[in-house]
């Protein structure tokens, strides 16, 4: 998992890709990976966006995968999202359906309370 | 070239070297071993011409040698033969600016004169084992460049039967004019679109684009293609069969999409999704109502000018079903154009990473609205052309695609 950084806060995974790009070169292996951690019992994901600037309706779908593999809309968070990334999800009207923050701190905060 | 892999046949080796007794004395010692058929030349020139007439497997050559020496028949052989053949310099240097200049030339192997026989016949085993490698290698190509024909005359043949779903031709009713364009990233598409006929008093228009590109998302896109026409019959999703007069109705856009949306879920194993816009117009007045989920936001330039930007709209299909989706109305006036068109020309990308951009697209809409549709379309093309100017790859990165409805009044 070298192309993400993943660190644990009690029942909470905290995912931050490395690559600048979400998009369809980087789409199957991300989700891959995301299915092995729910697989390890991890329900709550925050998807730390700190480095991406872009993402396309590939990284899109792998969001919204990560959304429907949980269960519960509230147990996904993305924080730290790049203007570029925010424009896509307004566009595609996503950001009513994800739930986003500004920072991981404030992220972890909401899915302890 | 199957005749030197071959190994009941005897392996031929050419000896080239301009001293007559040398080439007696190496025919001999190589004929003794049995395996090889020998054949030789006194230069450069020589052994070009008897490796135009036949296929040899090993070279060995002399180093100096009138007319053409043997790094320059090394380069030649290199530049010319269709197979690969095992080249031996034979030096009485050594030095290592000798085995550079034989390097470079494409030398595979050298040997030092006076010709010791037990390292001769050792670096020959050698050469052989490089020709098989060789040739299994050739082997294994064409038999991939077979696959790959074949792969792309499949594609090359889903793309003529997706493209024939396009529209056949502009929808001109009085008041309306349709055009489009339509651009695979690579062969097949995700896009798709099309307008058609109603009634007497509605059109249906759609913009679609699956996400991902290649055969998994073309196929989705025609699938929804067949799903949104409704075709010979007069009874399908847009348009349905009633028992009362006049014995259809047409489907509101947002049960439309909501329908799809019931159907087309992304589930573990299958995360396609797709973003689209379906609308219908009534073509005496010019009002319609649309529905927009997740696709880029409709554009409609009136004629004096003024641009309305429909920012209204739900999730793309098929993320949930708890997705309500909403009916947007619209008024097209006298000379106003409506444009749906996909991400692939908002997020087209130029050398240095920058994206065209909806301002931009809207600009040029906004500035050609006065020319002929087709024409307004063609500058747009022009300039997406342009911004991808300099970039290695041929055509684009996504699919790209643009529908357009001019209402004459």
């Amino acid at each position: 998992m070298t192309h993400m950084a993943v660190n644990f806060i009690a029942d909470i995974a905290i995912i931050e890709p490395k690559n600048k790009r979400i998009d369809a070169a980087f789409a199957g292996q991300f989700r891959a990976d995301v299915m092995e951690l729910k697989k390890s019992g991890y329900n709550k994901i925050i998807l730390n966006l700190s480095n991406v600037d872009f993402i396309d309706s590939s990284g899109l779908g792998v969001v919204v995968f990560i959304s429907k593999m949980i269960g519960k809309r509230e147990h996904l968070i993305l924080c730290h999202i790049h203007p570029n990334v925010l424009n896509v999800l307004q566009l595609t009207k996503m950001e009513h359906a994800l739930i986003l923050f500004d920072t991981e701190k404030m992220a972890i905060q909401a899915l302890q309370d | 070239m199957e005749e030197i892999i071959n190994t009941t046949k005897k392996l031929p080796i050419l000896i080239v070297d301009d001293s007559t007794s040398y080439r007696r004395l190496l025919t001999r010692h190589l004929n003794s071993w049995g395996d090889y058929t020998i054949l030789d030349a006194e230069d450069g020139i020589q052994a070009l011409e008897i490796l135009k007439e036949k296929s040899v497997g090993i070279v060995i050559s002399d180093w100096e040698m009138p007319n053409m020496n043997g790094p320059e028949l090394c380069r030649a052989i290199r530049e010319t033969s269709p197979h690969y053949v095992y080249f031996i310099l034979v030096t009485s240097r050594g030095t290592s600016e000798d085995l550079i200049l034989g390097m470079e030339a494409g030398a595979d192997d050298f040997l030092t004169k006076p010709i010791n026989q037990q390292e001769l016949r050792v670096r020959l085993r050698a050469g052989e084992r490089i020709l098989q490698l060789e040739a299994r290698l050739e082997e294994k190509n064409q038999s991939l460049n077979r696959t790959y024909q074949l792969i792309e005359n499949d594609l090359k043949a889903a793309a003529e039967m997706q493209t024939s779903l396009l529209p056949q031709e502009e929808l001109n009713i009085d008041h309306i004019q349709c055009k489009w364009f339509f651009q695979p990233s690579l062969f097949v598409s995700g896009d798709m679109l099309n307008f058609f006929r109603l009634d007497h008093e509605y059109i249906g228009f759609y913009s679609v684009d699956v996400s991902g590109h290649g055969v998994k998302s073309a196929m989705l896109s025609v699938i929804l293609s067949r799903v949104l026409s409704h075709g010979s019959t007069n009874n399908g999703l847009v348009k349905r069969k009633t028992t009362d007069f006049p014995y259809y109705s047409i489907t509101p856009p947002a049960e439309v999409v909501t329908e799809l949306n019931n159907q087309y879920q992304m589930t573990s194993n299958n995360t396609i999704y797709f973003t689209m816009v379906y609308g219908v117009l009534n073509i005496w007045t010019g009002e319609g109502k649309l529905t927009r989920a997740g696709h880029p936001r409709p554009v409609i330039v009136h004629e004096d000018g003024r641009v309305i930007v429909i920012d209204e709209g739900d999730l793309p299909v098929g993320f949930t079903t708890e997705t309500s989706y909403q009916e947007i109305p619209f008024c097209l006036e006298k000379g106003s154009r409506l444009y749906l068109y996909t991400d692939g020309i908002t997020e087209c990308e130029n050398v240095h990473e920058q994206v065209f951009g909806e301002d931009k697209m809207i600009d040029l809409l906004k500035e050609h609205r006065q020319q002929a549709l087709s024409q307004t379309l063609n500058n747009l093309k022009t300039e997406l052309s342009d911004w991808r100017k300099n970039i290695a790859k041929k055509g684009f990165d996504d699919d790209v695609s643009m529908l357009a409805i001019h209402f004459e009044g």
